[in-house]
């Protein structure tokens, strides 16, 4: 079935839809969710509760792409899970990608009212600006929280290389975000 | 986390373009041509740029049309749907596993490889746009030609127009400008018109499209009992269609995109139809008095009254009976042991318990859509295959399946250590 036949589908409010949905996206959401849990019941469990958030989402949102707004609502709620299960202990893989991050701009340093989707936006922008493959290793690294050896392999080069270009596309977006005016 | 954040909220086009390596970056053996040659990568194209709406990573250009569009995707878990299929699939001969490894997500089949009612999609009758269902339908439900249309195809690949001449048929027991019939190379298609024309009641519906006699109910969950996730089949579907054809011809159409059946009392039932081109789509009866199909593509919701509501669900549950529920589509998984002209093995020993339990399924190449794959050398001898399939499996004769329509490859872990790849 395609794409926008499924989207139909949530609009016509037909629960075939999420069987659709998990049919052809359910294994990219389980990804997205296990990179950063880590574990597999946590991830079902944050794929499921991403079927539900599409399926009162979608109406009235109709996505452009309903594969990358089912990764988007699965990264967001596997996040939050992640944050409630890391109380007690942190995960390596994801937490070196957070305060890599964290080191681009620091929460603090964030001007007020900056929104994220305002700030997601100025991100696009960069990435849009960037060679392809340092804007495929960005978002696999950063939204998908691919461990490096996995995208090394995927783009058939080595580890050190992926460290290398995320080193410099990170001082470039913390230069770029200071000159839009996001960073205080 | 505010970085993190933001970086959830990038544009979806960036991600979708994020789900496969750069070409420059991607060794180039992926790409077999339908010979088995193996071909460079071709020209480097922008992905971002060629998108098209459903596949939009799924796009070559023309010096490389002689290929198969494929992506694979990186090492991916696969949830929770073979996880229940399976214990079904093993009849408890299968120990525990889960399955992880690479999958053709999706695949754009070069022209000469698709099935005619995947080429040929839209033709335009008065104005208006009809859309191949890609279902067929028996020369027995055609009533009168209404002439002959250009129905339309795209070569996604080449990036070209095809057009052929299609002899359109009125069907019995419905109107043309809801469905009609298309004659095409191999058979009569099912073509439904995609504006959206509700009938404004029930009854101007039912004078539209007999549906009691076009549509077969498959079986229905009640929910409402104690009994969640059972199935039943009616012994007699005039328990439904009595009711609706005499006593709700005035039931109003009601226009709510909002409208939801959960947290309602309702009967679901799984409908078919070889004239409307449906199968397995859904009709909901809810106690609360809606009557609710998308039988016809778009979502078809009338106020029935709870009267007749009532009725229904309590004719329907008094003359029904349990089935046992099956999963929705069928599948096996095993190892390709052997490819031959007509056929290939999928041996299942891996996945069992005791070995001696295994089962060898013979899947037939009878279908260009499961046929394809072998053509294409997309799976050979020694792969770890998942095979959709529709219909029966005919365990008396070598386990064969006469209608397989899907195959990836993937790999099975136990726990978390390989056992196979």
């Amino acid at each position: 079935m395609e794409e926008t036949q499924i989207i139909d589908l949530y609009f016509v409010r037909d629960e075939q839809a999420i069987k659709e949905t998990q049919a052809q996206y359910g294994r990219q959401m389980y990804a997205t969710a296990y990179h950063i849990l880590n574990n597999h019941e946590d991830s079902e469990e944050c794929v499921n509760d991403a079927y539900a958030g599409l399926w009162n989402a979608i109406p009235p949102t109709r996505p452009g792409s309903l594969l990358a707004f089912a990764c988007k609502i699965t990264r967001n709620l596997s996040l939050k899970r992640f944050q409630y299960l890391t109380r007690k202990k942190r995960l390596a893989a994801v937490t070196t990608s957070f305060d890599e991050l964290e080191a681009v701009l620091p929460d603090e340093r964030f001007v007020p009212g900056a929104s994220d989707e305002d700030i997601g936006k100025l991100i696009s922008q960069f990435l849009r600006n960037q060679k392809e493959e340092v804007r495929y290793i960005f978002i696999r690294k950063y939204f998908f929280f691919d461990p490096i050896k996995e995208i090394a392999e995927n783009c058939s080069i080595t580890e050190s290389k992926v460290k290398n270009l995320l080193f410099h596309a990170r001082k470039e977006l913390k230069e770029y975000l200071r000159k839009e005016g996001v960073a205080i | 986390m505010r970085m993190v954040d933001a970086i959830g909220n990038i544009e979806e086009d960036l991600i979708l373009e994020a789900m496969i390596p750069p070409k420059a970056m991607v060794p180039q053996k992926a790409m077999v041509s339908p010979k088995g040659e193996k071909h460079g990568a071709g020209p480097s194209g922008d992905l971002s740029k060629n998108a098209v709406p459903w596949a939009p990573w799924l796009k070559w250009g023309g010096a490389a049309a002689c290929l198969i569009m494929l992506v694979i995707a990186s090492v991916i878990l696969l949830p929770s749907t073979l996880g229940k299929n399976k214990q079904s699939m093993g009849d408890g001969r299968y120990k525990s596993f889960t399955l992880q490894g690479q999958e053709y997500t999706s695949i754009i089949w070069p022209w000469e490889y698709q099935t005619i009612g995947e080429k040929y999609r839209t033709m335009i009758v008065n104005g208006m746009e009809y859309v191949n269902t890609g279902h067929k339908v028996s020369e027995t439900m055609l009533k009168s030609t209404l002439g002959t249309f250009d129905v339309t195809g795209y070569d996604e690949i080449k990036e070209e127009s095809h057009i052929i001449s299609g002899e359109a048929y009125e069907l019995n027991d419905v109107v043309a400008n809801k469905i009609c019939a298309v004659k095409l190379e191999d058979g009569y298609y099912v073509f439904r018109n995609f504006e959206y024309l509700p009938a404004g009641t029930l009854g101007e519906l039912l004078d539209q499209v007999n549906m009691p006699e076009l549509i077969s109910l498959n079986w229905f969950e009640d929910r409402g009992t104690d009994s969640n996730d059972k199935r039943f089949v009616l012994s007699d579907a005039s328990c439904l269609w009595n009711v609706l054809t005499k006593e709700c011809r005035e039931a109003r159409f009601i226009e709510d995109q909002m409208w939801m059946v959960q947290k309602r009392e309702y009967l679901g039932f799984s409908i078919s139809s070889e004239a409307l081109g449906i199968e397995n789509v859904a009709l909901y009866v809810t106690k609360d008095g809606y009557l609710w199909t998308n039988a016809f593509g778009w979502q078809s919701l009338y106020d029935i009254g709870e009267d007749a509501a009532g009725e229904i669900m309590q004719n329907c549950r008094e003359h029904s009976t349990e089935i046992e529920a099956r999963p929705f589509s069928n599948a096996v998984i095993g190892t390709i042991t052997e490819i031959t002209e007509g056929y290939f093995l999928v041996d299942d020993t891996v996945l069992c318990k005791d070995p001696n339990d295994g089962i060898t399924y013979k899947v037939l190449l009878n279908d260009l859509r499961i046929s394809r794959y072998v053509q294409m050398n997309l799976i050979k001898a020694g792969d770890m295959v998942e095979v959709l399939y529709r219909g029966q499996m005919d365990e008396e004769n070598d386990h064969a399946i006469r209608e397989a329509t899907y195959a990836s490859k993937v790999t099975i872990i136990d726990g978390e250590a390989y056992i196979f790849e």
